[in-house]
């Protein structure tokens, strides 16, 4: 070894140093045939040390038993640079090589050899001859190995040398820690990055075991590093067994995770295994932050839509297996929308921050607070079983966020309308747990904001009936479902019927009569609205039509059709009132369209252009509910306007408020002084009606004098009324 | 084929040039077996990587196990040693000692099938480059099996290349098998190859 100056030979013959440990024979040859490389595995298994085989030819090494097939070989390589290989099968044993049969046995077994022999040259063009000599004496059992371990490990069996030290180069220069250890957990040997990672200091010398570097192997698959290092248990596990996710200690005592994976190798009657373990502290920081990021909203840091589905997946699979009842709360604030577009979204994001900590304050630790988006947020209560605990909670919730805000030099007043939904083992799943505190949630709104509502069994059946109304209501047009009831209008002082209004209702084969507030706003939501109200108002006055030709009602009969804000949105509506006219030979004096203040002012387009429009067919125009939207006082002096309605609530009051009492005389007197007909609805007793005569209301409708009725009975109640007059 | 560049009188040097090196090859496969293995004198042809693909595109030659050995110094290229896949587990066979077990042949087939295209392909390798005094140096060779489309195509050749191809006949007692050896060259090599043969040729006229 040490015979050989260095810089005769180049990188690659003095990288051929290193594997002087190797378990390979290796043998370098000079242009003049004389050994110059010897390595120690060739010294062990022929007897023949290195300094006695330096400068020797191999001839004069094994003057008898050195093939033939060898020494052409080499003569390939030094003359010609031919690079050969021989077969252990055809050349069993080419130089006499002996080793140990067994650690046991002190019998020697002679060495079956793979060999190649390549040329190599160095810096200054001297040429060598490398030969490898492989030990395959256990070829078989080394074949199957390699077939185990995959492809790429073949390359061994073409290039060894290579291969070794691509191998060692790896082994050196990985970050991850490589190694060996027996079935005792010791460590045979390990790579540089094994110091590092673990912290062992450079001159540590003494014993080390894996299971003071591994801590809960056992804790992450159920299966233990002990287990693995079972030799009975090795023929059913001598595969790689790996966990993603342990526990690491430091020399210095620091925890941190890491990834291990463990292979056992069988290499010469000994089991050892061998462990590839990768520091993933960096990782999981970044995981965490990802997931941190991935799952919490950015303004308000609190749990994002994603987190709290899953989250609340995770609990109704607890909530089923525990049968320990919890707590959805779904949080909209009332009119967010108003202070965004009024104050500026700066402001909106503070009250959003607000809110946030209202509810991060007011849950306990266990408990998941989640923006869903906009100004909705869900709360999860989790194992809040008790009721009244939870109404507690929810009262407080609710009570805390109701309140004024000082940001940025303006009062906010903000309130929230809060959906509660208990649930237990039986929950269906997250969806409808969701549109169940949805429903509660809404059902808040209604009651006019600022309160709380929990899903309750009356709750249920309202939305299954609203859900089922709202499949049915597609065929109810075609079935024929709807029909229209007739409420008589009279003339407060001939007492004689003037007129009626047409009101829809809908005769559902399973739940009856369904009021209108109820299916109203369905139309309007799916859209269905205007095929309905298209047939409504054919409907009337068809009816309309028919009474006057019969005599019915007298000639200058009013029939006061409702039309929605939908159907006004529509340029259509105009042109369909004229057409129905049309069809129906109903004279437009005939006809009244009932519209509702919030109808003319939420409309896209301007009130006047619609009233214009409509005012060109001839039809009179009504104000319906008036009193309870905007009532600006222009507009009844701008618009082409024939009647003012009073609302209902202000005639329920006038006895018992004397406010309500005054708001009507108002009315009356405005509608006088401005030419319009007052009619006043909902007149339900003799002292209201008295009142009413008495302040000069010009036409009233109500319970007093009739309800809603069907054509039939509306002509029935027509006769009967007019014979008594007379 | 002279068409393809390669002269008669080329053709023939190259044919005596492998002649010896084959020889020399079975000489050493004989020695090494203590049986006495034979190869027919090689012919030699030059055709395109496509005639050479139709040419041995029947039955027998369908699944092919080639030994192919890198080679490069005055000129590069690649050699194929190629064999019916069936023959060649059938010389292994008769290779080997007849104690070894049908489960071993399979397992140490490609290891002396290696050492076989070695032996052959190192013999023509030196035999050209001692005559014709110029240098090749050769690669440790690989083994690998398909169909010739396949074998070829690994070489990163185009299938108008020429190549230079060897058919012959081993016969080992009581068994004949046919083997090919074609020599993958680019045309820059091709063209190295017969200047040097022309230079050979010239050499013995004077």
């Amino acid at each position: 070894m040490q015979d050989i100056e260095p810089t005769n030979a180049n990188q690659n013959i003095i990288s051929m140093l290193a594997l002087e440990q190797i378990d390979n024979g290796i043998i370098l040859i000079d242009q003049n045939h004389k050994i110059v490389l010897w390595n120690n595995w060739l010294a062990e298994t022929s007897g023949i040390h290195a300094r006695d085989a330096l400068n020797k030819t191999l001839p004069e090494l094994f003057p008898k038993c050195i093939k033939g097939r060898l020494l052409q070989s080499i003569d390939y390589a030094l003359q010609q640079q031919l690079s050969s290989m021989l077969s252990s099968s055809l050349n069993r044993h080419v130089l006499p090589l002996h080793k140990q049969s067994s650690v046991e046995s002190e019998d020697d077994i002679s060495v079956a050899q793979s060999i190649v022999v390549k040329p190599t040259i160095d810096d200054d063009d001297n040429c060598y001859c490398l030969v490898h000599i492989s030990d395959v004496t256990e070829m078989n059992k080394r074949e199957a190995l390699l077939k185990q371990r995959g492809e790429d490990l073949k390359l061994l069996a073409h290039d060894k040398v290579i291969s070794e030290l691509r191998i060692r180069s790896i082994i050196d220069n990985t970050l991850d820690s490589i190694i060996t250890f027996d079935i005792n957990g010791k460590i045979i040997s390990r790579n540089p990055s094994t110091s590092k990672i673990f912290c062992i200091s450079n001159g540590f010398k003494g014993d080390l075991y894996l299971q003071e570097f591994i801590l809960d192997l056992e804790a992450n698959k159920g299966e233990s590093i002990e287990s693995v290092m079972d030799s009975k248990g090795y023929t059913s596990c001598n595969v790689r067994k790996s966990w993603p996710e342990a526990t690491g200690k430091r020399m210095d005592k620091r925890i941190f995770p890491l990834e291990i994976s463990v292979t056992p190798l069988d290499a010469e009657n000994e089991l050892t295994f061998t462990a590839v373990i990768r520091d993933i502290s960096q990782r999981k920081q970044s995981e965490d932050k990802l997931t941190k990021l991935a799952q919490n909203d950015s303004l308000t840091g609190l749990a994002n839509r994603s987190l709290f589905y899953s989250q609340l997946e995770h609990l109704i699979l607890r909530t089923r297996r525990n049968h320990i009842p919890s707590t959805l709360l779904l949080i909209d604030l009332d009119h967010f929308k108003q202070i965004n577009d009024n104050m500026g979204h700066n402001i909106g994001d503070e009250v959003l921050k607000f809110v946030a900590r209202t509810l991060a304050c007011s849950i306990r630790d266990i408990d998941l607070a989640a923006r869903l988006g906009g100004d909705e947020f869900a709360v999860i209560l989790e194992g809040s079983g008790d009721s009244t605990e939870v109404h507690h909670l929810v009262e407080r919730v609710s009570q805390s966020l109701s309140t004024t805000l000082d940001i940025d030099s303006y009062e906010v007043g903000i309130s929230a309308s809060i959906g509660a939904a208990h649930f237990n083992a039986d929950v269906k799943n997250s969806e409808h747990l969701i549109k169940c505190a949805d429903v509660a949630m809404y059902y808040a709104k209604e009651k006019g904001r600022d309160n709380f509502q929990f899903y309750t069994q009356q709750l249920r059946q309202i939305s299954e009936v609203k859900e089922s109304l709202e499949h049915s209501l597609h065929d109810s047009l075609k079935n024929k479902e709807f029909t229209l009831y007739y409420q008589p209008q009279f003339n407060i002082k001939t007492k004689k019927i003037v007129g009626a209004e047409a009101l829809l209702r809908w005769n559902h084969p399973k739940f009856g009569l369904v009021q209108p507030d109820s299916f109203i706003p369905l139309l309007e939501q799916t859209g269905l609205i205007k095929q309905v109200g298209t047939w409504v108002l054919k409907e009337a006055c068809q009816q309309c039509t028919a009474w006057l030709e019969n005599n019915l009602v007298c000639s200058d009969f009013v029939m006061a059709v409702n039309v929605s804000g939908r159907q006004i949105k529509t340029i259509e509506t105009a042109n369909l009132i004229s057409s129905v006219l049309d069809d129906t030979g109903l004279h437009y004096k005939n006809l009244e369209i009932e519209l509702t203040e919030s109808t003319l002012m939420e409309g896209h387009r301007k009130p006047d252009e619609i009233l214009q429009e409509l005012k060109k067919t001839g039809v009179g125009i009504s104000i319906d509910d008036f009193g309870t939207g905007y009532s600006s006082l222009s507009y009844l002096k701008k618009f082409p306007i024939d009647n003012l309605k009073i609302d209902k609530s202000f005639v329920d009051d006038i006895n018992e408020s004397s406010d309500s009492a005054t708001i009507v005389n108002t009315i009356i007197n405005l509608a006088q002084n401005l030419n319009l007909t007052v009619i006043a609805e909902g007149v339900e007793d003799k002292k209201t009606l008295d009142y009413l005569a008495f302040h000069h209301c010009d036409l009233v409708q109500g319970y007093f004098f009739a309800k809603p009725m069907s054509a039939e009975d509306f002509e029935v109640f027509v006769q009967n009324y007019q014979t008594n007059m007379k | 084929m002279s068409q393809y560049m390669l002269s008669d009188i080329n053709l023939d040097t190259l044919t005596e040039l492998f002649n010896i090196g084959i020889g020399q090859a079975a000489a050493s496969l004989s020695d090494m077996i203590n049986e006495n293995v034979e190869l027919s004198v090689p012919h030699v042809s030059c055709k395109t990587m496509k005639d050479a693909e139709t040419e041995i595109d029947n039955e027998d030659w369908k699944q092919l196990s080639a030994i192919k050995q890198m080679f490069e110094g005055d000129f590069s290229g690649n050699a194929l040693l190629i064999f019916p896949e069936k023959d060649s587990l059938a010389l292994v066979r008769r290779l080997l000692d007849s104690d070894i077990s049908i489960d071993e042949i399979s397992e140490l087939e490609e290891d002396v099938l290696l050492e076989v295209g070695n032996i052959i392909l190192n013999a023509c390798f030196y035999s050209i480059s001692n005559i014709l005094e110029c240098k090749i140096a050769g690669e440790i060779p690989t083994h690998s099996r398909g169909n010739c489309r396949q074998l070829f195509s690994s070489s990163g050749i185009d299938s108008d290349s020429i190549i230079l191809q060897l058919s012959m006949k081993f016969s080992i007692p009581n068994h004949d098998v046919h083997g090919v050896i074609s020599f993958l060259m680019s045309m820059n090599a091709l063209q190295k190859l017969i200047s040097l043969l022309d230079q050979y040729v010239a050499k013995l006229s004077v």
